[in-house]
C-alpha cells in the first residue's frame, strides 16, 4: 500500500523536527496511541490500539530513523505487530521545506501488511489508515502551530 | 487473564495427536509433507494454526490471543504456481526436494499424428483464479471427551461423519468405537466441509488435553484465511479436427496450484486429475494426452469444491469448441451435434481412460436449442450488434461423474465409505423411522428418502421421519461427496424399505389370512384383496411389539430392515447435460450482465423435481460466480488481501437471471431406483456456458477472455489488446484504457 500527501505547517522546520521526535507530542497526536517510548537516539517503541472492520487489536511498534538530513529530511522503518491480528511493516520517507511563512511537510510510506490485517483488506484497512494520518496531521499542525496538544490519546476506529 | 483456560502450543499436543499425512499409493507422488494441528517451527499459509487459547468465551480467547507473540523470521514465499515449478523458487514447505506434487500423464498419448493430419488445430489457455466455497454456515466444532469412558464426541460441521470418525481415531490413538462423530444439518457445505482441518484436529486434540468439551467456530475471516480454497489453474488445450469438422485428438497441459499441504485425507490433487482427464469428455474422438502437474505454494491449501475440476475441463474442452467453431465458420451447436458421443447403452473406455456410461447429449442439445430459441436468440444478437450492442451466446455441453464407488479412495487405502446405507423400522404410531448414513447440507436429501420410503410402503412421506449424519446410529455411508444422496443413498432407501414391505406384507399375510401377494399396502394400511380385511400399519406394529401372544403362528416379527447400496460393476454413474447463456457486455464500463440462463440436465429418475431443479440453480449460482466476481486474491508475499464479503465478491439476486431447467430423464440402469447424482451440475457447466457466451459477444471486436473472474477491468483491457491489433474503428474509443488502468 503506498500512502502520498503533505500538509502545510505554520512552524519552522526546525521546530517540527523536534516535535516530530518528541515521544509526548506522537504520543499525544496519533490516533490510539497509548504509549511512545525512546529506546536510543534512532529507536522509538510505540503501543497502538487499532480497530479496523472486524479486528479491533493492540499493536507493538519498532520505528528506526535512518539518512536523517536536519532539518529537512528523514527516513523511518518500522514495523507493527499485533500477535493473532497480523503485522504492517514499512518505510516512510519524510521531507521538510520552507516555503513563504510555513513549512510543507510531506511524506512517501510503502506499507506492507501481513496475517489477519492483510486479509481485512485494502478497502477497509487503506481507509482506516488514512483516516488516522489525517487526523494526526491534523492534531500534530495543531501542537506545532500552537505550541501545546491535546494529549488525550483518541481511539483510531472507523 | 480472566476466563482462559489454557493456552495451548504444539509441543502441548505432542503424544496426544498423530501429524496428518496425505499418502495415495495408487498416484506416484512424492511423499507429503507432514502436517500437525498447531504449526512446529514452521508456517507455510496464512490461516495455518499456529496457537489456540481455551477459555470460558470466545471474547476472553480474543483478548488474550492478543496477548500471543510470536516471532517469526520471513522466508522467500512462492505464491505463483508456475514460478513454484522453477528450480530456483522457495519451497513452499521446508524440506521439500521441490514443491512438485504431483506430474502425470493420461491417454493413449499418441496425439501427434492427428495433429500432424489435422485440417484445422485450434489452442486454448485458459487461466482460472482461487475460489472459495463461502458457506452461509461456517465450519465450526464441539468436541467433549470423557476421562472415565475414554470416549470423544465431536459434533461438526461436516459432509461425512464416518470419515471423521476413522480420522479422530488415527490421529487421536482412540479405536473408532470410543469415537462419536455427529454431523446433525449443515448450512452449506460444497466439498470444503469434506476435510479434517488442523483446527478441527486441535479442537478434538484439546478437548482430550483438558478432559472437558471445547468449542470452535470460524468466523468469516477465519473462514476466508483457512477455508479451502478451489479451482487454481492454468489450462493449455488443443484440438485436431479433419475437413469435416470431426474431432481427431485432444492434447491438454494442466497446472493446479494446491497451497501449502493437500488436506487430509482425500488430498486435493483431484481438481487436476478431472481438469485433465476430463477435457473432451462429451466428444468422440481417437487420440487423446494430457499432463497434470500440480504444485504447492504458500497459501491456504486447495480441496473439493462443487465439480472438483469438471467446471475446469468443462471450460477448457467448451472454449475450444467454440474457438474450432469460429475458425471453420460452423455453428457452435452444429459442431457439438457432429462430435457427441452416441447414446449407446452400453459403458465404454474413452481414449482419455474414462469409463464412460450411458449419455444422452444429443437430446439434452434438442431440448436446450428449443428452449433458448437459439435461431431466434442469433437473429436478434445480429440486429443488435448493428446497433453496437453487444450480446453473446454460449452453449456448453458436459459429462458428470456422479455416485463415485470405492474404486476413488477405496483403491488409495483412504478410510471413506463409497457405499450408502439406510435402516428402516415400522414404529407403533404406523409411521416410518428412518436412519440414513447420506447427510444433509441443505440439498434436501432427506425429503427425497422419505419420498422413495414412503411410496414403496404405501404412506405419506410426512409419515417418514429422517435421521441421519450420527455415527452412533447412522448405517456405515459417505455422507456427502460426489453428488451421491440420491443416487446411491436413495438407492439404499428404496432396497430397505423394500425388505421392510416384504415383512410388513409377509406379517399382515398371517394376520389377514390372505396370500401375501393378494394384499394391498397404501394409505398407512393392508387390504386383503381376497377377503376385503383391512389392518392399519398402526395396529399391525402393535401386534407385532406389544400382543404377540395373539399372533397366529407365534413367533417375533421383525419390522426392520437395514441395506447398504455401492457402485459394483461400474465406477460411477454418468451423468450429462448441457447449459446455454445469453450476455451482454457494456463494451464502456466493461460490466457483463446475464441475461438468461438454461439448462438440460440428465439425472436419470427425478425423484423431487424441486429439489433437483434449485439444486441446479444453486450450482449454476457458483458456477457465475467463479466466472465473473469470486477471487482469493494475494499478495507477492502470500498474503491473502479479500478476506472479507465486503472485498471477496460473491454473486448476489441481483447478478442473476432467471434460471430456466429442463430434464432429460434417461433412467439410470445400474440401480432399481435409476437416480443419477445432480448436485454439481449446475457448477460444472455454468461457467463454460457463460465464458462462451462472453467471448461471443467480445467477438466482432475480436478479443476474447483468457482469464477468470471476468472483472470489468480484464475485459476493458481485453477489448483494449483488441483494438490495438485491430483497424476497427468502433474499438478505437477503448484504446487508451490500458493507459488509464495502468
Amino acid at each position: 500500500m503506498e500512502l502520498v500527501g503533505q500538509v502545510d505547517l505554520n512552524a519552522t522546520p526546525e521546530a517540527i523536527w523536534a516535535a516530530l521526535f518528541d515521544p509526548a507530542v506522537l504520543q499525544g497526536c496519533f490516533p490510539g496511541c497509548k504509549s511512545v517510548e525512546r529506546k536510543s537516539e534512532t529507536e522509538y517503541a510505540a503501543v497502538l490500539q487499532v480497530k479496523v472492520g472486524p479486528l479491533n487489536a493492540g499493536f507493538n511498534g519498532l520505528i528506526t530513523l535512518t539518512d536523517p538530513e536536519y532539518p529537512s529530511a528523514v527516513t523511518l522503518a518500522g514495523t507493527l505487530s499485533g500477535a493473532g491480528a497480523g503485522f504492517a511493516k514499512g518505510t516512510a520517507r519524510i521531507t521538510l521545506r520552507p516555503r513563504d511563512l510555513v513549512t510543507e511537510l510531506s511524506y512517501r510510506a510503502d506499507l506492507r501488511l501481513g496475517g489477519k490485517l492483510a486479509a481485512v483488506g485494502d478497502r477497509l484497512f487503506g481507509t482506516a489508515v488514512k483516516r488516522n494520518i489525517a487526523d494526526f496531521l491534523a492534531a500534530f499542525a495543531a501542537t506545532v502551530g500552537a505550541g501545546r496538544g491535546d494529549t488525550a490519546p483518541r481511539a483510531a476506529s472507523l | 487473564m480472566p476466563g482462559v483456560v489454557r493456552v495451548v502450543c504444539a509441543g502441548d499436543l505432542e503424544g496426544i495427536c498423530k501429524p496428518m499425512q496425505v499418502a495415495m499409493p495408487g498416484l506416484n507422488m512424492p511423499k507429503a509433507s507432514l502436517q500437525y494441528p498447531l504449526a512446529i517451527d514452521e508456517v507455510c499459509w496464512q490461516g495455518a494454526p499456529v496457537a489456540a487459547i481455551a477459555a470460558r468465551s470466545r471474547a476472553q480467547a480474543e483478548d488474550a490471543a492478543e496477548h500471543v507473540l510470536v516471532e517469526y523470521e520471513e522466508l522467500p514465499a512462492v505464491v505463483d504456481a508456475q514460478q513454484a515449478l522453477t528450480p530456483d523458487s522457495p519451497r513452499a514447505v521446508l524440506g521439500r526436494e521441490g514443491n512438485m506434487a504431483l506430474d502425470c500423464t493420461f491417454g493413449n498419448v499418441n496425439v501427434a499424428a492427428s495433429f500432424a493430419a489435422a485440417a484445422t488445430v485450434v489452442e486454448q489457455r485458459i487461466v482460472f483464479d482461487r475460489q472459495t466455497g463461502v458457506s452461509l454456515e461456517s465450519r465450526g466444532i464441539i468436541a467433549t471427551f470423557s476421562p472415565l469412558s475414554g470416549e470423544l464426541t465431536v459434533h461438526m460441521s461436516h459432509q461425512s461423519p464416518f470419515q471423521m470418525r476413522e480420522v479422530f481415531s488415527e490421529l487421536l490413538n482412540l479405536p473408532n468405537h470410543r469415537v462419536r462423530v455427529v454431523c446433525p444439518d449443515v448450512g452449506g457445505a460444497f466439498g470444503l466441509k469434506l476435510h479434517a482441518y488442523p483446527d478441527e484436529v486441535a479442537v478434538a486434540a484439546i478437548a482430550i488435553l483438558l478432559g472437558r468439551t471445547i468449542r470452535f467456530q470460524a468466523d468469516r475471516l477465519e473462514s476466508f484465511l483457512s477455508d479451502t480454497h478451489a479451482r487454481e489453474a492454468i489450462g493449455v488445450a488443443r484440438l485436431a479436427l479433419d475437413s469435416a469438422g470431426r474431432f481427431l485428438a485432444f492434447d491438454v497441459e494442466a497446472l493446479s496450484g494446491l497451497g501449502a499441504y493437500q488436506p487430509y485425507p482425500r488430498g486435493s490433487v483431484g481438481e487436476g486429475l478431472h481438469m485433465a482427464q476430463m477435457v473432451g469428455a462429451p466428444y468422440q474422438f481417437d487420440n487423446f494426452r494430457a499432463r497434470l502437474r500440480a504444485v504447492h505454494q504458500n497459501k491456504s491449501p486447495t480441496g473439493a469444491y462443487r465439480g472438483v475440476g469438471q467446471p475446469l475441463a468443462c471450460t477448457l474442452t467448451e472454449t475450444l469448441v467454440d474457438r474450432a467453431a469460429r475458425a471453420i465458420g460452423m455453428d457452435p451447436a452444429e459442431l457439438r451435434r457432429r462430435n457427441f458421443l452416441p447414446a449407446e447403452h452400453t459403458s465404454r473406455t474413452t481414449p482419455a481412460g474414462l469409463e464412460m456410461g450411458a449419455v444422452s447429449l444429443q437430446p439434452c442439445l434438442d431440448t436446450l436449442l428449443a428452449m433458448m430459441r437459439y435461431e431466434d436468440l442469433r437473429r436478434e444478437q445480429q440486429r443488435l450488434r448493428e446497433q453496437r450492442v453487444y450480446r453473446g451466446i454460449g452453449i456448453a455441453s458436459f459429462i458428470e461423474m456422479t455416485a463415485v464407488g470405492a474404486a476413488l479412495y477405496g483403491a488409495n487405502q483412504i478410510a471413506v465409505a463409497a457405499q450408502e446405507g439406510c435402516s428402516v423400522r415400522l414404529e407403533p404410531s404406523g409411521t416410518v423411522l428412518c436412519h440414513s448414513s447420506a447427510t444433509d447440507q441443505g440439498q434436501g436429501v432427506r425429503t427425497g428418502i422419505a419420498q422413495i420410503v414412503a411410496q414403496a410402503l404405501g404412506i405419506g412421506a410426512a409419515d417418514v421421519t429422517v435421521r441421519a449424519g450420527d455415527t452412533a446410529s447412522s448405517p456405515v455411508g459417505g455422507g456427502a461427496w460426489a453428488s451421491r444422496g440420491m443416487a446411491i443413498g436413495g438407492q439404499a432407501a428404496l432396497l430397505a424399505a423394500e425388505e421392510l414391505r416384504g415383512k410388513i406384507l409377509e406379517l399382515g399375510a398371517r394376520i389377514l389370512k390372505t396370500p401375501a401377494e393378494q394384499i394391498e399396502l397404501a394409505d398407512g394400511g393392508l387390504r386383503s384383496a381376497a377377503n376385503a380385511r383391512t389392518i392399519s400399519l398402526a395396529e399391525l406394529a402393535n401386534i407385532a411389539y406389544f400382543r404377540q401372544h395373539q399372533l397366529p403362528g407365534g413367533g417375533c416379527p421383525e419390522l426392520s430392515a437395514t441395506r447398504h447400496y455401492a457402485p459394483q460393476g461400474f465406477p460411477y454413474l454418468t451423468a450429462n447435460g448441457i447449459q446455454g447463456c445469453l450476455v451482454e457486455v457494456d463494451i464502456e464500463t466493461g460490466m457483463i450482465g446475464v441475461l438468461r440462463l438454461w439448462v438440460v440436465h440428465d439425472c436419470g429418475r427425478v425423484v423431487n423435481p424441486l429439489l433437483v431443479d434449485e439444486q441446479i440453480r444453486g450450482g449454476v449460482a457458483q458456477g457465475i460466480g467463479g466466472v465473473l466476481y469470486e477471487h482469493c486474491e494475494y499478495s507477492e508475499s502470500g498474503q491473502l488481501s479479500n478476506g472479507t464479503l465486503a472485498d471477496y465478491l460473491v454473486p448476489m439476486a441481483g447478478e442473476l437471471p432467471d434460471i430456466e431447467v429442463a430434464h432429460v430423464a434417461s433412467v439410470a440402469a445400474e440401480t432399481a431406483l435409476g437416480a443419477k447424482g445432480v448436485g454439481e451440475a449446475g457448477t460444472i457447466g455454468a461457467g463454460a456456458a457463460l465464458w462462451n457466451a462472453v467471448n461471443d459477444a467480445l467477438s466482432p471486436l475480436g478479443a476474447a477472455m483468457e482469464q477468470q473472474p471476468f472483472s470489468p477491468d480484464r475485459v476493458l483491457r481485453a477489448l483494449a489488446a483488441a483494438a490495438r491489433t485491430s483497424t476497427s474503428p468502433a474499438l478505437a474509443a477503448t484504446a487508451d484504457i490500458d493507459s488509464v488502468n495502468a
